[in-house]
C-alpha cells in the first residue's frame, strides 16, 4: 500500500526523536572540528555552497516565484516581492530598520524580519554578497536569535543577538540539524504582525503540543516536524497551499494524499466523500485552537494603543474559528498590484479565490479561513496600493502611510485614494485531529449544518436527496 | 465496522445509521489533568531581582560591562554561576551598600532566583530577554 511506503521514513525519523527534540539526542558532527568560529554565512560556504546557491533561487529567499498555481498570472514570476496581502501589504516601502515609539521602544522591524537574509533585498542574479546575505542559521540552529542593529554608516542588519560574544555564537552556530518545527514557526507563527495572525492554523503551540491539538506534529505522539512534510529537493519546499502566488515545487505538490490512501476508511460512506470533500474539512473542524487569528484588518480605521504606545490597524480576532468551506482545484485567481480591481456584487474585492465549482471534477470542497480588509484604492486606476506601515505604527498617520505606499510601489505623487473591502481565502491545512474529533455526519447533513449547499452548487442536503 | 454501498435496499440502513452516529456522538471527554499546585514557598521574582541587585553595576555602558540574561548562552551562565560569579563578586565592593561585598549582600535564594531567570531566558532559550 502507498501508504506504509510512504510513511516508512517518516516514522523512523519521528523513532529517533521521541520524546526529545533532536538537538538534545544527536552528536553533531559540526560540533566537532568542521569550523572553529562562526564568522558569518561565509563560514558555511566553505563547505556548502552548492546548497547555498539551491537557496538562492528558492522562494524562501527570491519571495517570487513560478506560478503554475494561479489562473491568471500569465507566466510571471510573483510572490511577497510583489504582490499585496490584506495583513502587511506589501514589503517596498518597509523593508528594514527599527521604528521606535516616543518611549524609545521598538514597534516594528520591517518585511524583512520573515526574510531568510541579513539584510539586503534579494536580488535576482547571483552574487557572493547575496549568497552571504543567507541566514542559514535561522532555519539549521537551534538556540538561534537575531535582531536588527545599525552601523555607524546608519545601515542596518540583522544580527545573531550573539554577535559580540564569540564562544555563545560559536556554540550556536555548530548546532546544525535539518530545521526543527520552532525553526520554521520563526516565521511562521509570527505572519501578520503577531502571534497566529496570519495562518491561524500554524501556531507557537505546535512546537509542543499535545494529539488533540495537531494529531502530525504532538511532541508526545507523531511527532512530525514540519519538513517531514514539506522537504522537497534543493531548499524547494513543497506545498503553497491555496492563496500563495508563488510555488517552489510545481512538480513536487504536496496532499495529505502524499502519505495517506485517498480512501483510508473502513467506513465505506466516509470513503465516498473523499473524492468531493477534502480531507481537512471533517479532520480539522477549527484552527486558532490557542491563540486567537486576525480575521478582519480595517486600515481604513487607525486604532491606538495607550499601553503600548503605538497605532495599529483595527483587527477584529477570532478563536477557535469554524472553516468556510467552498470548492477548489488547485489553482486560484489572483488580484495584482497595477491592474484594476474587479470588485464582486457585493463590492468586494478577492484578493484570492480558490477556482472550482461543483461541476469541475477535479475541485473538491475545501476548508479555508476566509480574511477581510479594508485597503486603500488608487481612484483613477483602480490599483490596489499597499502602506507604508512601520512609520504608521508609531505616528498613526494614516493618509502619510498611503501617499508614501502609492509612491513605493508605483512612483505616484500625491495619490488620490479610495477605500476598498478585500477578502481573500486561505486554506486550512493543519492542526488536524485525531480520528476521533472528525465531524460526524450531522455537523454537515442537518438543518443549519455547516455546508451551505444552495451556495456550495447543490439543489439540497445530497443525503436527503439520496433518501428520497 | 460498518461499510456498505447505499442504494434502494440501502435506505433504511443509512437512517439507521444517521441514529447510531446521533446516539454515539458524546462530547470528547476534558482531559483530566491534576490541578493540584506545588506547595508554596515564597516567590522570588528573578527579573525584579536581576534588575536590583544586577542591573547597578551592569547597566548599559556600565564599567563592569553590560550584562542582561540574553548576553550569554545556557552553558555560560552555569559556568559562570558555578565558579566564577562568587569569586569575582567576592571580591566586588558595593559603594551603595557600605562597601559591603556584593556576594554577601545577596543570599542564597536570591541568587538562585537570579541564576534561574537568566539561564530561563538566556540567548539560546525559548525567549531570550534583556530584563527590561
Ligand atoms: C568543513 C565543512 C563544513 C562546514 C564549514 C559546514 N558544514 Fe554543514 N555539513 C558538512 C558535511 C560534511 C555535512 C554532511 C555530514 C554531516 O551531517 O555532518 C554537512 C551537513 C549539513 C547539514 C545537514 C544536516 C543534517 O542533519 O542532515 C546542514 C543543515 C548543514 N550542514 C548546515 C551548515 C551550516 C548552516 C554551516 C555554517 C554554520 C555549515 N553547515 C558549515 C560540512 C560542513
Ligand atoms: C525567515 C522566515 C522564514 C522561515 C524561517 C521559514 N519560512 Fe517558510 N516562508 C516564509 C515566507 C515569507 C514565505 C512566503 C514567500 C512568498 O510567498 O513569496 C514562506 C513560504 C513558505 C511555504 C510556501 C512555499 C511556496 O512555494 O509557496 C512553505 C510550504 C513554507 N514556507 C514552509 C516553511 C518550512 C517548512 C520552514 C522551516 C524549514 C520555513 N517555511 C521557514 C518565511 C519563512
Ligand atoms: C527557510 C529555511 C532554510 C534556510 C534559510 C536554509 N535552509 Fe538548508 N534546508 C532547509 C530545508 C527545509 C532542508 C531540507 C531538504 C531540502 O529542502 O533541501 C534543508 C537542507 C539543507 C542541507 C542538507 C541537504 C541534504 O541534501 O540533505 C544542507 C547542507 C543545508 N540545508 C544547508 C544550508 C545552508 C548552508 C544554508 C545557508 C546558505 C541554508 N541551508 C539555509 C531549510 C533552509
Ligand atoms: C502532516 C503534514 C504537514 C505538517 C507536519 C506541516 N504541514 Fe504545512 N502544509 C501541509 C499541507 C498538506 C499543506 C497544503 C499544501 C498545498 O495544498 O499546496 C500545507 C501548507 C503549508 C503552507 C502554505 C500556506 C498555507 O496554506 O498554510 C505553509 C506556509 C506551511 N504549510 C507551513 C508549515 C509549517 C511552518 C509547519 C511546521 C510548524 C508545517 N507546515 C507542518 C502539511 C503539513
Ligand atoms: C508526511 C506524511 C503525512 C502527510 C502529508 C499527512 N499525514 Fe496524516 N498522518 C501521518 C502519520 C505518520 C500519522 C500517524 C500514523 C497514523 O495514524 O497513520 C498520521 C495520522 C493522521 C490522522 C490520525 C489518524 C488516527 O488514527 O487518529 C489523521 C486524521 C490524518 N493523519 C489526516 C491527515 C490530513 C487531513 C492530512 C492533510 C492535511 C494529512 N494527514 C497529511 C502522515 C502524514
Ligand atoms: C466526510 C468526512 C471525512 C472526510 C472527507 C475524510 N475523513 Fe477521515 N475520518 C472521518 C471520520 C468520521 C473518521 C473516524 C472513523 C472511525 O472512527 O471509524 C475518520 C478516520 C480517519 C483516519 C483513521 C483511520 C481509521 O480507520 O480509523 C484517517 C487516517 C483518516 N480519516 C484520514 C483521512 C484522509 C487522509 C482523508 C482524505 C483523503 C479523509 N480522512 C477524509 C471523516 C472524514
Ligand atoms: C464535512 C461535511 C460532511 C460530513 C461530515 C458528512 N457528509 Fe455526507 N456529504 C457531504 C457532501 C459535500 C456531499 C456531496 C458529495 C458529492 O457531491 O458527491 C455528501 C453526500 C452524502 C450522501 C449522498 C451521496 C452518496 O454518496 O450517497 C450521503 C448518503 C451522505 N453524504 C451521508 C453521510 C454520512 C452517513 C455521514 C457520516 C458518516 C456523512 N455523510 C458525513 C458532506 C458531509
Ligand atoms: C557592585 C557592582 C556589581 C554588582 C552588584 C554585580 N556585579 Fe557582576 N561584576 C562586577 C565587576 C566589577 C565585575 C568584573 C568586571 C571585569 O572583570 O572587568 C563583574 C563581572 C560579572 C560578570 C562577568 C564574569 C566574567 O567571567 O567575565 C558577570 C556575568 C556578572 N558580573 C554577573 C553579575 C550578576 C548576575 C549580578 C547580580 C546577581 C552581578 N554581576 C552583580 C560588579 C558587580
Amino acid at each position: 500500500m502507498k501508504r506504509t511506503a510512504l510513511l516508512a521514513p517518516v516514522l523512523v525519523i519521528t523513532g529517533l526523536a521521541a520524546g526529545n527534540s533532536p538537538a538534545a539526542t544527536r552528536e553533531y558532527s559540526h560540533q566537532d572540528g568542521y569550523f572553529e568560529h562562526y564568522e558569518g554565512t561565509k563560514t558555511c560556504l566553505q563547505c556548502h555552497e552548492e546548497e547555498a546557491t539551491s537557496f538562492f533561487h528558492s522562494q524562501h529567499y527570491q519571495w517570487q516565484g513560478e506560478t503554475p498555481g494561479l489562473v491568471n498570472a500569465g507566466g510571471r514570476r510573483l510572490g511577497k516581492l510583489n504582490t499585496m496581502n490584506d495583513f502587511c501589504t506589501n514589503p517596498l516601502a518597509s523593508w528594514i530598520g527599527n521604528a521606535a515609539n516616543s518611549d524609545g521602544k521598538v514597534i516594528a522591524q520591517g518585511c524583512s524580519k520573515c526574510h531568510a537574509g541579513l539584510g539586503l533585498k534579494p536580488e535576482p542574479t547571483l552574487s557572493r554578497a547575496q549568497l552571504e546575505n543567507i541566514d542559514c542559521l535561522i532555519c539549521h540552529a537551534s538556540g538561534y536569535r537575531r535582531d536588527l542593529y545599525r552601523d555607524e554608516a546608519g545601515h542596518w542588519d540583522w544580527k545573531p543577538i550573539l554577535w559580540q560574544n564569540q564562544p555563545g555564537l560559536d556554540s550556536v552556530s555548530k548546532r546544525i540539524s535539518l530545521p526543527e518545527r520552532t525553526m520554521c514557526l520563526r516565521c511562521h507563527a509570527g505572519a501578520g504582525g503577531g502571534p497566529n495572525f496570519k495562518r491561524g492554523d500554524l501556531e507557537y503551540e505546535l512546537a509542543d503540543c499535545s494529539p488533540e491539538f495537531d494529531v502530525h506534529m504532538a511532541s508526545a505522539g507523531n511527532n512530525l516536524h514540519c519538513v517531514d512534510c514539506h522537504r522537497g529537493d534543493d531548499h524547494r519546499v513543497r506545498g503553497r497551499g491555496a492563496d500563495l502566488a508563488g510555488t517552489d515545487s510545481p512538480d513536487n505538490p504536496l496532499t495529505c494524499e502524499s502519505c495517506h490512501d485517498a480512501r483510508p476508511h473502513q467506513v465505506a460512506i466516509l470513503d465516498r466523500h473523499t473524492d468531493r470533500v477534502n480531507c481537512t474539512v471533517c479532520h480539522i473542524p477549527t484552527f486558532a485552537k490557542k491563540d486567537p487569528t486576525d480575521m478582519v484588518r480595517d486600515w481604513s480605521t487607525p486604532q491606538r494603543h495607550d499601553v503600548a504606545n503605538k497605532w495599529s490597524a483595527t483587527i477584529t480576532m477570532g478563536q477557535d474559528v469554524q472553516p468556510v468551506y467552498a470548492w477548489f482545484n488547485g489553482k486560484s485567481r489572483v488580484t495584482l498590484m497595477g491592474e484594476p480591481v474587479q470588485p464582486g456584487p457585493d463590492g468586494v474585492v478577492t484578493l484570492m479565490r480558490p477556482e472550482g465549482t461543483r461541476k469541475d471534477k477535479a475541485a473538491k470542497i475545501h476548508a479555508f479561513k476566509l480574511h477581510r480588509a479594508t485597503v486603500p484604492l488608487l481612484e483613477d486606476r483602480g490599483w490596489l496600493v499597499p502602506l507604508a506601515v512601520d512609520e504608521f505604527f508609531v505616528d498613526g498617520d494614516l493618509h502619510k502611510a498611503v501617499v508614501e505606499g502609492a509612491a513605493a510601489a508605483y512612483g505616484v505623487h500625491d495619490a488620490a485614494y479610495r477605500w476598498v473591502p478585500v477578502q481573500r481565502y486561505m486554506g486550512i491545512f493543519h492542526e488536524v485531529q485525531p480520528a476521533a474529533g472528525a465531524l460526524e455526519c450531522l455537523d454537515c447533513h442537518r438543518e443549519g449544518g455547516r455546508m451551505d449547499w444552495k451556495a456550495l452548487g447543490y439543489p439540497g442536503d445530497p443525503l436527503l436527496a439520496a433518501i428520497d | 465496522m460498518l461499510s456498505f454501498t447505499p442504494g434502494r435496499a440501502a435506505r433504511p440502513f443509512l437512517l439507521l445509521l444517521l441514529g447510531v452516529v446521533l446516539v454515539s456522538a458524546t462530547p470528547a471527554l476534558a482531559a483530566d489533568e491534576p490541578t493540584a499546585e506545588p506547595a508554596k514557598t515564597v516567590k522570588l521574582d528573578g527579573k525584579e531581582l536581576f534588575k536590583t541587585q544586577c542591573k547597578t553595576c551592569h547597566g548599559a555602558k556600565a564599567p563592569a560591562g553590560e550584562y542582561t540574561p540574553m548576553s550569554l548562552i545556557q552553558e555560560q551562565w552555569e559556568e559562570h554561576f558555578d565558579g566564577p560569579w562568587l569569586e569575582i563578586h567576592g571580591a566586588v565592593a558595593a559603594p551603595a551598600n557600605a562597601d559591603k561585598k556584593v556576594s554577601d549582600l545577596i543570599d542564597a535564594a536570591t541568587l538562585e532566583a537570579i541564576r534561574k531567570f537568566c539561564i530561563d531566558h538566556a540567548a539560546d532559550s525559548e525567549q531570550p530577554m534583556t530584563c527590561g
